[in-house]
């Protein structure tokens, strides 16, 4: 008797189990093509329309998480967001993790570093080309990922 | 049995059947009573054997019923791991998609742009003070 009850829970449960994970992997695999999403998703993701159908369900997933979010950031956000949609869409998987994994450690910067991390990048920019490609050449010295703090600037002569 | 055995069960059955004669009504009719509770409860002989054998704890004479159930509880015990493993799998999955989900987000909204976080050249340069 008791092992006629073990077994029907058994069987029981391996059912439940079955078709709970069967609707669960329903739920994560949807995938859902360009012509099925929303107005508002559409607008969003504008960027991302010519390559949406071959992205894989995961990022899909991912992408629409982040047009749900979208009307909560501010304008210059939302802008910088889709004007940035398609170039990272486009990055290999690792430089996509390589870029998340600087900017953590950039928000582990204190903020006042973190803030004139910008203008650091437009001095970059100045540089002379030839120095850029020199500076890229360099094996990274630390782990890579890292965002280095930026040093103190130099002490200023008085009076200055 | 041997033979002394058996005369000697035969004694017992006549003494039994000439009681059985003398036994009042009311006796009677709980045994008929008792007697047909006894046999609503007999266990069907195919199971009886699979529940004797698992007590048992199984044995080469076991029989196919106990095989027959065993293998289902190992079945059962098997889908449920692949399900549990199929399942965290899926849940692993989501957590990826709800914290790459975050952190894209707050990364394309950031100030600085995607070539920032990806030269090696701006890295080195930080690190070394920036060397012009």
């Amino acid at each position: 008797m008791a092992s006629e009850r073990v077994r029907a829970l058994t069987r029981a449960l391996a059912v439940a189990a079955l078709a709970a994970s069967a609707a669960h992997a329903q739920i994560a695999l949807k995938s859902p093509s360009w012509s099925e999403l929303s107005d508002h998703d559409r607008q969003v993701l504008a960027p991302l329309a010519s390559d949406w159908n071959n992205l894989g369900a995961q990022r899909k997933a991912k992408w629409l998480g982040l047009a749900k979010r979208y009307p909560g950031l501010a304008p210059d956000q939302q802008q910088r967001i889709q004007g940035q949609m398609r170039e990272w869409s486009r990055l290999t998987p690792d430089q996509r993790n390589a870029a998340r994994e600087r900017y953590k450690s950039l928000k582990s910067l204190p903020p006042d570093q973190k803030n004139a991390m910008r203008q650091k990048w437009q001095e970059y920019q100045s540089l002379p080309p030839d120095k850029r490609r020199e500076l890229s050449a360099r094996p990274p010295a630390r782990a890579p990922g890292a965002f280095s703090r930026v040093p103190p600037p130099a002490p200023r002569a008085p009076g200055q | 049995m041997n033979h002394r055995e058996a005369e000697f069960a035969r004694k017992i059955a006549r003494h039994l059947d000439h009681a059985a004669a003398d036994i009042r009504p009311g006796t009677l009719y709980r045994l008929k009573q008792a007697r047909a509770a006894a046999m609503a409860n007999l266990v069907p002989a195919s199971s009886a054997t699979g529940e004797l054998a698992a007590a048992d704890g199984g044995s080469v004479s076991d029989g196919p019923s106990y095989f027959r159930s065993a293998a289902v509880r190992w079945l059962g015990v098997a889908l449920l791991v692949a399900v549990a493993g199929f399942g965290y799998q899926q849940w692993r999955s989501m957590q990826q998609v709800y914290e790459f989900e975050d952190l894209d987000l707050h990364l394309l909204a950031s100030d600085l742009p995607i070539d920032a976080y990806l030269d090696r050249g701006f890295q080195n340069w930080l690190r070394n003070g920036f060397e012009r």
